[in-house]
């Protein structure tokens, strides 16, 4: 059976008369990795800073690792790591500093920790180089190897891959999957960049006016924005034969109507047409259907922004 | 709370504001006990003395006094490293880290004031107070140094140090609320001054004076050169309950507010 590690019920936090997240409830689970997925002020931010312990709920409990509470407590924070908006970071330091200066805070007692997570994010090179002086890039870098300094259970990382480069953004991902994979850590992850999630995430949380607008796993959203091929003949059952014989194995579906939908030929239509053809059946509709991950997304939230 | 001051240590031995202020500290003593020797051998005449007070422990303390609860309380919220602080130990042990190291800090300040007034009376030389601070009457009041006197300096120098800190740690609660350094360093500033006049004004109205005394803002508080052992201890207590009673307004003001 998973282990929750992570269930918020109702959770509530207002900012004046604005509800920047309105009575949110989610469970996370241990090894997972979940993408939360929202516009700008959909209420990202704001509910990791909740989980994190740095904002106070107006109403709403965080159960974190099993403990139920108004928020979470201290033993159970020192359980997380977070890189929240921006790094932590001392500019006039270098990042083997920073590292250090973390590593006391957190009361980790290995040392070797400090390099070992430099290699990890490929800034083990850095040298003397201030922090101040470091790219976008780098810094976000330094900032995960910050949040896994004391190599938390639950992995709250806020646009991570702000500022990375192509190459950059691949090894997070493989970062955060290995994370996952091999340490069972669960991560929460948001980001603008639907396609990277895509990638990225086991799991997907859709918030949208501070309300959770809908939870699916990978699976459901391949689902949901699979691209198919859409048939329509006048004669639906010599349509649904010809197919059969042409592609045994192309999970071809009767939809109410008759129509045809070919979830694995969505590229090719030409082929189908031929085939259809060949066999006297003639489609009076040939059409290529399904959401984009985009106007998926749009869907859910209710449409693009006025 | 032992793991973030650990942290706090580590970064003041890397990072500017603490180390630059105490060495301002060093050189405004060294240039101001010079000055004071100046001013009463006439190489300086009275008019001088207006310019020669800037370099006082009451001007520079009231002034890097705050800068410190800016650069160590307020900075952490913008560079948003409280967010590991929080993580880690909660926020209990962090208002009491930064309480503690604040505290210390600042009395840092006055110390090398102090340890002029040993160097200054140890050359025999005479001083002319530029403003009627503790240490500038210490200094000018002269005398041998002998055990018995030197050890009367170092106690007047720390009650005076932590008296001092007590006044400014209203900078604790309000660097916790603003969040903003250089806000909290001007705010801090005035009230180094406003906190003495008021402290003053109050002491006058009956009724009031025996509330005041039990501030570090009472007049009576601060240690002259014929304050006992019980006037210093009183002063130290007065002072440390009044900044632990500070800590305690910013853990009430900090343990529910938002951290960006």
């Amino acid at each position: 059976m998973s282990e929750t590690v992570l269930r918020t019920r109702d959770l509530t936090k207002h900012y004046g008369d604005h509800a920047a997240v309105h009575a949110m409830s989610i469970r996370l689970e241990r090894g997972r990795i979940y993408g939360l997925i929202g516009r700008n002020g959909a209420g990202k931010t704001t509910l990791m800073r909740l989980i994190a312990g740095l904002s106070i709920p107006n109403s709403g409990s965080i159960e974190l690792f099993g403990a139920d509470a108004e928020r979470p407590r201290t033993a159970d924070l020192a359980r997380i790591g977070t890189l929240i908006e921006s790094p932590s970071l001392h500019g006039g330091m270098t990042a083997r500093q920073n590292m250090h200066l973390h590593r006391l805070l957190r009361g980790v007692p290995d040392p070797r920790v400090e390099e070992r997570l430099l290699e990890l994010v490929g800034l083990a090179g850095t040298g003397r180089k201030k922090v101040r002086d470091f790219s976008l890039g780098m810094r976000q870098r330094l900032g995960i190897a910050l949040a896994l300094i004391a190599d938390p259970e639950l992995l709250i990382l806020d646009e991570p891959v702000n500022g990375l480069d192509p190459q950059g953004v691949v090894e997070v991902r493989r970062l955060v999957r290995s994370l996952a994979e091999e340490r069972g850590m669960t991560v929460l992850i948001s980001s603008h960049n639907l396609p990277e999630l895509f990638q990225t995430a086991t799991d997907y949380l859709i918030v949208e006016g501070g309300e959770l607008r809908m939870t699916l796993t990978l699976e459901e959203l391949e689902a949901q924005t699979q691209q198919y091929l859409e048939v329509a003949a006048a004669d639906p059952a010599a349509l649904l034969t010809a197919l059969e014989e042409a592609w045994p194995d192309a999970e071809a579906r009767v939809m109410p109507g008759g129509t045809v939908r070919l979830p694995h030929h969505a590229d090719r239509a030409e082929q189908v047409l031929r085939t259809l053809v060949a066999a006297d059946v003639w489609p009076t509709r040939l059409a290529r259907e399904g959401e984009s991950l985009e106007s998926f997304f749009l869907s859910v939230i209710g449409g693009e922004r006025a | 709370m032992i793991n973030q001051l650990r942290a706090d240590l580590y970064a003041i031995g890397r990072t500017g504001p603490v180390l630059i202020c105490l060495a301002v500290a060093v050189l405004a003593a060294a240039l101001y006990t010079v000055l004071q020797h100046s001013l009463a051998a006439g190489d300086l005449g009275p008019e001088a003395a207006s310019g020669v007070q800037v370099l006082s422990d009451a001007l520079m303390v009231s002034l890097m006094g705050p800068l410190l609860f800016g650069a160590l309380v307020a900075q952490p919220f913008e560079t948003t490293s409280v967010h590991n602080s929080l993580l880690a130990s909660g926020r209990g042990a962090f208002v009491g880290a930064k309480t503690v190291l604040t505290a210390a800090a600042v009395t840092a300040l006055s110390l090398p004031y102090g340890i002029a007034v040993l160097i200054g009376l140890a050359t025999e030389q005479e001083f002319a107070p530029a403003i009627p601070t503790a240490f500038s009457q210490l200094l000018a009041a002269g005398g041998g140094l002998d055990g018995g006197r030197v050890g009367e300096i170092l106690a007047i120098t720390a009650t005076m140090a932590v008296l001092t800190t007590a006044k400014l740690s209203v900078c604790l609660p309000l660097a916790f609320v603003l969040r903003r350094p250089l806000v909290v360093m001007a705010i801090g500033f005035v009230w180094g001054f406003l906190a003495d006049l008021i402290g003053s004004t109050a002491a006058d109205v009956e009724g009031l004076d025996a509330l005041v005394r039990l501030t570090p803002f009472a007049r009576d508080h601060v240690p002259g050169l014929d304050a006992t052992g019980g006037d210093l201890v009183g002063t130290l207590a007065v002072s440390l309950v009044f900044i632990a009673l500070m800590g305690l307004v910013s853990w009430l003001l900090f343990r529910r507010a938002d951290v960006k």
